[in-house]
């Protein structure tokens, strides 16, 4: 048995002793541990998604449904002034989406039950699909909800009835019997809201249910019904479901995607392909780190380290290979992209631009690792490891909506971010050289420092 | 006016041989000293050896020698040509660091090529060419390296340091496991360089490889060097006499000391009682266990 033992605490020794390891066994799943659990855990979404919104109506019950939006845990509700700048948000990924409530929202809400819809335009980034899912859910749910406050406002009630009932005497093409069931529906919504004797039975009978444990009472009152009404929570709230139910859709979200509010053909690929370039620079970077590690371990540095060149010319080869790999993988994709994949690019200039920028930040990664992970076996490990992390932190394998706050801040320092956004800008999301400045001054600086860490290894190897 | 140069002297003439002048080298990583105050010169046409165990310093002063560490203390100068840390310095210079280092991927043709475009030779093939054929791998010149035997890649190692024609070869254990067949030839190569005039440092643990290839041998150990000599002159000043073991009938043994060894081995074989004989040289060896209390190979 003492041999056994022997063996068990030397291979603990080794791991202990080896970083990349260390990295491996500690420090790699705890930063995926921290990433998946803020993302799964406490306080996930809370104010996630972020919802451009643009009131044309500013009514009571607009302004309600801003209200139920926003108390709604995973938006954050920016309003804008104009339709322009709640694109521009969206086209630059500060919002996932924008919504426009028509001036005539209130009108159109106070005619519900008589078959009035209120059309909300919905523009949305079409690379977060997922939110774009979630957000429509929201956007008819908080409808519903809004509707249900107005209710509790006896006051706007009565005059959603009445303006209601107007709407149903006039309206043209109905049915006689579609028009005889909302005739009810509207009597009946009378008896809860309107008539006191009526509110005085359903008050005893909502009661007479609370005592069997039903929910019963509606708290959270909106802004409009201010005046006290004290038959506000005594209205049933499965009545009113079930009144609200026999409507039609109160809320319809018309669709569009920024591509088509561009004027551009939408397609998907057009959203993974940035993605699949991001994706293929890391290879680079891991590759090209391992590749440089490699030369330092086999000895192969030494004969360039002692050639009549400066070490910076060396460095500079280094860098120019994996430029041009990198160069050369954005340069395939794309064309798989644009002849096979039909991905349509906004401008080609820009494009390029974000190539080059993309291509010299990430040789400057490979760089960088190379200088800090000295074997081949480090680099290629514990350097994918490292990229996998800047590419899950950068929003490149989860949502950006699902992250919490500090890990949707925390995605400004991954480089793939950067590098998406920019190639974005230039294929679909119609950046100007202006909007592309901010992602390709940071892409630059990310090449320079990581170069700069390879000539201090370099300098450090020295010594 | 008339100039008057005195005749060369011998210093005069060291002086002009001299190709590598490395002067009271220091170097420690944290508090361990890997070379403590080492001085030493070598000549053109001269395999100098540094004989030591590992850990005795001697691919730190390689390193230090190639200007790849930069020393705490002391200097290094290729005569003619500088510190190494000039370019002209480092054309000068050819080296076969301890490892392989040579691409696998590439074929052998291929590795020297390109080293002799960073070397900044002027008709890189034909270069590797010449070296592949001095190495004796030139049939297999567009293999790649990686089917290469351990012996071959030994000779690719040794055929980029050679690429150019450099004045000076700085060989850090060139033959560290490789098969004696293999290693007879390297030292061959590598006698012949010096033959031609180039000036050889040389690495090595190996006592035979010293003894048979080196003109002048330092021996180090613990970042010092001891002592610097011809190998007959370290064996005089340091080596025992030679020792003649004779073994005699009832397991005795006698080994006697002596500067004749042939008398003794003589009046041995009179004996009648004499069923074993044996002559022990002093080698390097010997010299490293006079210098520093303990066996190379411990």
């Amino acid at each position: 048995m003492r041999a056994e033992v022997a063996i068990a605490l030397k291979d603990l020794r080794l791991l202990a002793r080896d970083r990349t390891n260390a990295f491996f066994v500690l420090v790699f799943p705890l930063a995926i541990a921290i990433f998946f659990g803020s993302v799964f855990g406490i306080g996930t979404g809370a104010g996630s998604i972020s919802l451009a919104v643009l009131n044309e109506c500013n009514g009571a019950l607009a302004q309600a449904y801003v209200r139920d939006l926003a108390s709604a845990a995973t938006l954050k509700i920016v309003p804008v002034p104009s339709r322009e700048q709640g694109e521009t948000l969206v086209r630059r990924g500060t919002a996932s989406a924008m919504i426009v409530l028509p001036a005539d929202f209130d009108a159109k809400a106070s005619r519900m039950l008589s078959g009035g819809q209120i059309e909300i335009e919905f523009l949305s980034d079409p690379s977060r699909s997922a939110e774009r899912g979630l957000l429509q859910g929201l956007l008819t749910q908080m409808g519903f909800q809004t509707m249900l406050h107005a209710f509790e406002s006896p006051t706007l009630a009565r005059s959603l009835l009445s303006q209601s009932r107007l709407a149903l005497m006039v309206a043209p093409d109905m049915q006689p019997q579609r028009r005889k069931d909302i005739a009810a529906l509207l009597d009946a919504a009378q008896t809860v809201t309107g008539d006191p004797e009526a509110s005085v039975q359903e008050n005893a009978k909502a009661k007479n249910i609370g005592k069997h444990g039903e929910n019963r009472e509606v708290s959270g009152a909106v802004g409009d019904d201010a005046n006290g009404d004290t038959n506000t929570s005594s209205i049933d709230n499965s009545k009113r479901a079930q009144m609200l139910s026999n409507m039609p859709e109160m809320v319809r979200v018309n669709m569009r995607e920024l591509a088509q509010a561009t004027n551009q053909p939408s397609n998907p690929f057009a959203i993974t392909f940035p993605q699949g370039i991001a994706w293929g620079l890391m290879g680079c970077v891991v590759a090209f780190a391992a590749s440089l590690a490699e030369e330092r371990s086999r000895g192969t540095m030494v004969r360039l380290a002692t050639a009549p060149i400066q070490r910076m010319q060396v460095l500079l080869g280094k860098w120019i290979g994996c430029f041009t790999s990198c160069m050369v993988v954005i340069l395939l994709l794309t064309l798989v992209a644009v002849t096979l994949l039909h991905v349509q690019v906004q401008s080609w200039p820009l494009l390029a631009l974000g190539s080059v920028t993309c291509a010299f930040a990430f040789s400057g990664l490979a760089m960088g690792m190379a200088g800090i992970f000295r074997s081949e076996g480090s680099a290629r490990s514990a350097g994918s490891a490292v990229m996998l992390i800047l590419a899950m932190v950068g929003g490149g394998t989860i949502p950006l909506a699902f992250m919490p706050p500090f890990l949707r801040t925390a995605s400004g320092i991954s480089p793939f971010h950067w590098a998406i956004i920019s190639i974005e800008g230039a294929v679909w999301r119609g950046f100007s050289l202006a909007e592309m400045a901010l992602p390709l001054l940071i892409l630059v600086v990310v090449g320079v420092l990581g170069f700069f860490v390879s000539v201090l290894a370099m300098q450090w190897s020295k010594n | 006016m008339i100039v008057h140069l005195r005749p060369l002297d011998r210093e005069d003439s060291l002086y002009l041989l001299r190709m590598l002048q490395l002067d009271g080298l220091m170097k420690s990583f944290g508090h361990i000293k890997a070379v403590d105050g080492l001085s030493l010169q070598v000549h053109r046409g001269e395999v100098f050896g540094l004989l030591g165990p590992n850990g005795a310093g001697k691919s730190t002063t390689i390193a230090m020698a190639l200007g790849l560490l930069r020393p705490d203390a002391g200097s290094v100068n290729y005569t003619g040509y500088g510190s190494p840390a000039l370019a002209l310095a480092r054309r000068s210079v050819g080296v076969a660091p301890q490892s392989e280092a040579i691409y696998d991927q590439l074929s052998g043709e291929e590795n020297l090529v390109f080293f002799g475009r960073l070397l900044g030779v002027a008709d890189p093939l034909r270069a590797a060419h010449a070296a592949l054929d001095r190495v004796g791998l030139l049939p297999r010149a567009k293999d790649r390296a990686r089917t290469y035997s351990g012996g071959m890649r030994r000779r690719l190692n040794l055929a980029a340091a050679i690429l150019h024609s450099p004045a000076l070869l700085l060989l850090d254990e060139p033959t560290a496991g490789v098969d004696p067949q293999s290693r007879a030839s390297l030292l061959e190569l590598v006698r012949s360089l010096a033959n031609e005039g180039a000036a050889v440092l040389y690495t090595t643990h190996y006592i035979e490889e010293a003894e048979r290839l080196c003109d002048r041998v330092g021996i180090m150990e613990s970042g010092r060097l001891l002592d610097v000599g011809g190998v007959s002159e370290l064996l005089a000043r340091h080596g025992r006499e030679t020792q003649v073991i004779v073994e005699r009938t009832g397991e005795r043994v006698s080994r006697i000391a002596t500067l004749d060894p042939m008398r003794e081995v003589a009046k041995a074989l009179t004996a009648d009682d004499v069923i074993g004989l044996r002559v022990e040289r002093p080698d390097l060896e010997t010299v490293f266990l006079a210098l520093t209390g303990r066996s190379l190979r411990d």
